[in-house]
C-alpha cells in the first residue's frame, strides 16, 4: 500500500493536462470500502539503474569510482586487470540486482490480489452450484484455474 | 498502510497535480470529494447512514469543473459511486445499490480497482435480487481485472 499511495502521488504529480493513467490500476480509492491493493512495482534501483559508468574494457582506461576518484594517480601497472576486476563487480552488481529487484515486489499488494482473485472465484463456483447454468460453471472452472494460477505466481515472487 | 493514510497520500497528489496545473476550480472540486468522504466517513461512525448517503450523493451528482481530467474525474466519481453502492447493499437496497454501480460503471471501464470495485459491487446487488448468473458474471469480469493487476505488478507493466 506504500508504494501505491507514494507511486499514484509521483504519477499524479506527472498528471498535469492529463489523466494520471499509470494511477488507475492502484488502490487509490479515497474510500475505507475500497480496500483492494494493487500497484506497479517502483524500480528497483538495483535491477534497472545502468550501473556505473565504467567500462568493462582492461584495455581502456577506467574511470575513478567512489575512493578511487581522489587522490593522486594511480601506478599504470597498479592499473594492470582493473577491467576484468570491473567486469566481475558488474557481473556481481547484476545478480544483486536481480535479487533486489526480486524483493522490491509488492508481495503484501500481491497477496491482497491473489486473495481477492481467489475469493471471487469461490463465490462465482458457489453460484454455479446454486445455479445449474454451463456459462457459470465455466466461470468457476476458469475462476478456479485463474486462482490457481494466481498462488503459484505469488508464491513465486513472495516465498515466505 | 491505513486507507485514511493512502487517501491522504492520494489526495494530496491529486491536488499536487492540480496545484502544478494552476486550476483552483479543479483543486477545489478534489478537496471537496475528499471533504464529502470525511463526512461520510464520520456519519458511518455515528450510525447515520442517510447523512452519509446524503453527502455522497450530493458530490456524485454535480459534474466535475473544467481542469479536471477526465480519468481523475472518473475514478473519483466512481469511488463515490462504489461507496453509494456498498451504503445502500448495506441499507437493503439492493436495486438502489445497483443503479448506483451501473452509474459510476457508464464513466468508463478499465483494467483498475475502480472498475473491479464497481463490478463486485454491482455483483453483490445482483445476487440480493436473486440473479446468480448476472452476478457471477460481474464476479467474473472482476476477477479478470484483479488477475491483470496482479499480473502488471508482478512483471512491472501497465495493465
Amino acid at each position: 500500500m506504500t508504494r501505491t499511495a507514494l507511486g499514484v502521488l509521483t504519477l499524479s504529480l506527472c498528471a498535469c493536462g492529463g489523466a494520471a493513467r499509470g494511477s488507475h490500476g492502484s488502490s487509490t480509492s479515497m474510500s475505507p470500502e475500497a480496500d483492494v491493493a494493487s500497484e506497479r512495482p517502483a524500480p528497483s534501483a538495483g535491477a534497472d539503474s545502468p550501473g556505473p559508468a565504467v567500462t568493462t574494457s582492461a584495455s581502456a582506461e577506467p574511470i575513478p569510482v567512489g575512493s578511487l576518484a581522489s587522490g593522486t594517480p594511480t601506478p599504470q601497472h597498479a592499473m594492470q586487470g582493473w577491467g576484468e576486476d570491473y567486469a566481475e563487480l558488474l557481473s556481481a552488481d547484476g545478480e544483486l540486482g536481480q535479487a533486489l529487484g526480486l524483493a522490491s515486489v509488492d508481495c503484501r499488494g500481491a497477496r491482497e490480489l491473489r486473495d481477492r482473485i481467489c475469493e471471487l472465484s469461490e463465490r462465482i463456483c458457489e453460484l454455479a452450484q446454486a445455479n445449474a447454468d454451463r456459462d457459470t460453471r465455466a466461470r468457476c472452472e476458469d475462476g478456479a484455474a485463474r486462482c490457481a494460477r494466481a498462488t503459484d505466481r505469488v508464491d513465486g515472487a513472495c516465498p515466505r | 498502510m491505513s486507507a485514511r493514510l493512502v487517501t491522504t497520500l492520494v489526495a494530496a497528489g491529486v491536488l499536487l497535480s492540480v496545484a502544478a496545473c494552476g486550476d483552483g476550480g479543479a483543486g477545489e472540486w478534489l478537496a471537496s470529494a475528499r471533504a464529502v468522504h470525511d463526512s461520510a466517513d464520520r456519519a458511518l461512525a455515528a450510525g447515520d447512514l442517510d447523512a452519509a448517503r446524503r453527502s455522497l450523493q450530493g458530490f456524485a451528482t454535480q459534474p466535475p469543473p473544467e481542469g479536471v481530467g477526465p480519468e481523475d474525474a472518473r475514478v473519483v466519481r466512481q469511488d463515490v459511486f462504489y461507496r453509494l453502492s456498498r451504503l445502500a447493499l448495506r441499507e437493503g437496497d439492493a436495486e438502489a445499490a445497483k443503479g448506483w454501480a451501473e452509474r459510476g460503471l457508464a464513466l468508463g471501464r478499465r483494467d483498475d480497482v475502480f472498475t473491479a470495485n464497481l463490478l463486485v459491487a454491482r455483483g453483490q446487488a445482483l445476487e440480493a435480487l436473486g440473479q446468480g448468473v448476472e452476478a457471477a458474471a460481474d464476479y467474473h469480469d472482476a476477477l479478470r481485472i484483479n488477475e491483470r493487476l496482479l499480473d502488471a505488478l508482478l512483471d512491472g507493466d501497465e495493465p
